[in-house]
């Protein structure tokens, strides 16, 4: 991911713990330029026990959870009926 | 899930939905489990669903969710033999009228079989379909 050092030194600790506990890397710029990165050390990966800990911190959201697989069931939906399209035609010629 | 609860999984993006809807089922499976890990396809299909919404406040709060707590979960990559073991696996299933899996079933699934993992998901059959071990967390 990227960040300018404005925002990692508003926010230091929480990319730190994105870097240490999501094993991710963070791409600092300083006036447009790349400048730096923070890198994990040992790989650690997301306990699930972590994980089941943030996201009690995190307000449910049934509202926004709808609204993201209805967005995913249409995409699927649609790559479905060109595959069933594919396939269709296949096994007619077969 | 007793009998799962030490194997490693990796999340189906209706697993992650389901974090995001605060379902106390799931946030108490992933409690069990060692490691949390997700897929670049998984990251894909989540966010290009929440980009779909087109009420910007909801839009909003799911990419803020995503960022504040699914970006911080490991990823596992997809190899080029993933997307060419996807489309077979992918098309052999559709041909043979075992499910109707997509690419993103197909890439997680090959991905899964490659790593050694189970796929937590909410959608057995289609994983099934392309051959892989797949659980539902919530079931």
């Amino acid at each position: 991911m990227k960040a300018t050092a404005a925002d990692v030194g508003r926010s230091f600790h929480e990319y730190l713990s994105r870097v240490m506990h999501g094993g991710v890397s963070v791409e600092i710029t300083y006036h447009g330029r790349r400048a730096a990165v923070l890198n994990p050390l040992d790989g650690k990966k997301m306990s699930g026990k972590e994980f089941a800990k943030m996201l009690r911190r995190h307000k449910p959201d049934p509202e926004a959870a709808d609204a993201v697989a209805a967005g995913i069931k249409k995409m699927r939906q649609h790559e479905r009926n060109r595959l069933e399209r594919i396939y269709s035609r296949r096994r007619h010629s077969d | 899930m007793k009998e799962t609860d030490s194997k490693e999984f990796i999340l189906d993006a209706d697993i992650l939905i389901e974090a995001e809807r605060g379902n106390s089922i799931a946030l108490n499976w992933f409690e069990k489990q060692e490691n949390i890990v997700i897929a670049d396809a998984v990251r894909f299909e989540f966010l290009s669903g929440a980009h779909q919404v087109k009420n910007w406040t909801v839009k909003e709060r799911s990419l803020k969710f995503y960022h504040e707590y699914c970006s911080l979960c490991s990823s596992e990559s997809h190899t080029r033999e993933d997307f060419e073991n996807a489309a077979r696996i992918v098309g052999e299933a559709w041909r043979e009228n075992r499910g109707k899996p997509s690419m993103t079933d197909g890439l997680l699934s090959v991905l899964a079989q490659r790593t050694g993992r189970i796929v937590a998901t909410r959608n057995l059959k289609d994983f099934k379909a392309c051959g892989a071990e797949a659980v539902n967390p919530l079931a």
